[in-house]
């Protein structure tokens, strides 16, 4: 491919989709910071990648590079940890277990959907996101993840049911 | 599938997922279920509120810069590398012919301002060793130094990880030479620091390599890619050459 012409393509192709990468790598990654330098690792990894790119679904493309590099991140991040607290506390983490009830009665309803959505452990975490947010078939996440189907399920299934779980107050205030 | 089971098909039936034999098994399943309705009930009212924009994370205009620019950056370098490539496959001579020429008509005052820059420069790196105001960011990790100059700075400074060739970042700082402010890098070699200054070079600014030494430090000026480096140590000529080398 002509540079020029990978230039323009990656432009029109790619750099659409910073919002989504964006979206994608502070959700797994939980706070501003460590998403943008995801978002600006992943960009160059699909810059220098770029030849390998099909040409259809450049998001789709860009995002399962945030989700690579996310994990090598993540996997560095855990290594140089003690254990004791591999999971770090995002940002704008809530602990539901210890909000009172009254507490999350006034509190607005999407806070506390993204508390306990932060509060899920990654694996549920992800599958939820990539679904809810990407509205990706099964099939698709399967594919990105390199999770049997099976398992896409059912982490969708469990992770769901964890978060109508932590939110049926509010669910149900709305009937 | 088995009727303890079917509760399993939930998920995938809300999702679409089900082919059209399944779904009739489902639905009719829901029929005598309540416990199945209430939970897909319950599924609906949490896909309203994850459908909504305002869960979404958008991306701040700085790092949306941030990307672009390097994204040019990128491209720049390609095309030093390509010239490189045409440098070291081609005729020697007319490599020193280009030297040549840039040397007879590089104007004299030119070479006033780079000396007054130099000057600048070797006078900030002493200043840097001997109040110890080295930097303002101290960290050996490129993704705290980096980060730290942004919305500091009109562009985005190289930093870069060379701890494998011995070249250990140490952290970072903003500076002030020749009327601009500039971002200083500063790695360290064994005992010796190495200050890297930074700016951004205009189109008609660019030069090849000069290396100069004033009071007893030696000074490496490139002007070749789209950000410039002056890089100032007491370390010998050939390993800060090696640096710049690095950093490019």
């Amino acid at each position: 491919m002509e540079k020029r012409e990978k230039d323009s393509l990656f432009t029109e192709e790619i750099i659409p989709h910073l919002d989504a990468a964006y979206n994608l790598a502070r959700w797994l990654a939980r706070n501003g910071h460590d998403a943008e330098d995801i978002v600006q690792d992943s960009f160059a990894r699909a810059y220098s990648y770029f030849h390998s790119f099909s040409g259809k679904d450049g998001k789709k493309w860009l995002l399962a590079i945030v989700r690579n590099t996310f994990y090598t991140w993540h996997r560095k991040k855990q290594a140089t940890q003690s254990i004791e607290v591999s999971e770090e506390l995002p940002d704008d983490q809530i602990i539901y277990e210890q909000t009172p009830d009254i507490e999350l009665e006034t509190k607005d309803k999407q806070e506390a959907v993204r508390s306990a959505l932060n509060a899920l452990p990654l694996e549920f975490r992800e599958v939820i996101i990539l679904r809810e947010m990407e509205s990706m078939s099964y099939k698709e996440i399967a594919a990105m993840t390199r999770i049997p189907i099976g398992t896409v399920m059912s982490r969708l299934a469990r992770g769901s049911d964890m978060l109508r779980a932590h939110l049926s107050l509010q669910l149900n205030e709305e009937a | 599938m088995q009727q303890s089971n079917i509760h399993l098909l939930l998920h995938p039936y809300f999702d679409g997922e089900l082919d059209y034999s399944e779904s009739l098994v489902f639905e009719q399943h829901l029929t005598d279920c309540p416990d199945c309705s209430q939970a897909l009930e319950e599924q609906r009212k949490l896909r309203s509120i994850l459908e909504q924009s305002s869960l979404r994370y958008t991306a701040p205009k700085e790092l949306k810069r941030t990307v672009l620019s390097s994204l040019k950056r990128n491209s720049t370098s390609r095309k030093v590398i390509i010239q490189w490539n045409w440098k070291i496959y081609g005729i020697a001579a007319s490599f020193a012919i280009v030297l040549l020429v840039i040397w007879m008509f590089v104007p004299k005052n030119s070479n006033n301002l780079e000396a007054d820059i130099t000057n600048e420069i070797v006078s900030s790196h002493i200043r840097s060793l001997m109040v110890s105001h080295l930097f303002d960011v101290p960290s050996s990790d490129q993704h705290t130094v980096k980060p730290w100059f942004a919305g500091k700075l009109d562009f985005s400074p190289i930093v870069k990880d060379l701890s494998a060739k011995n070249f250990q970042l140490i952290g970072g700082r903003l500076d002030y030479i020749d009327g601009k402010t500039v971002a200083v890098v500063v790695y360290q070699y064994q005992k010796h620091i190495i200050n890297v200054f930074e700016w951004t070079v205009n189109d008609n600014q660019h030069q090849t390599r000069i290396v100069e030494h004033d009071k007893g430090f030696n000074i490496i000026g490139d002007q070749s890619g789209e950000i410039g480096f002056w890089v100032v140590s007491d370390l010998n000529a050939e390993e800060l050459s090696r640096l710049v080398d690095l950093l490019n």
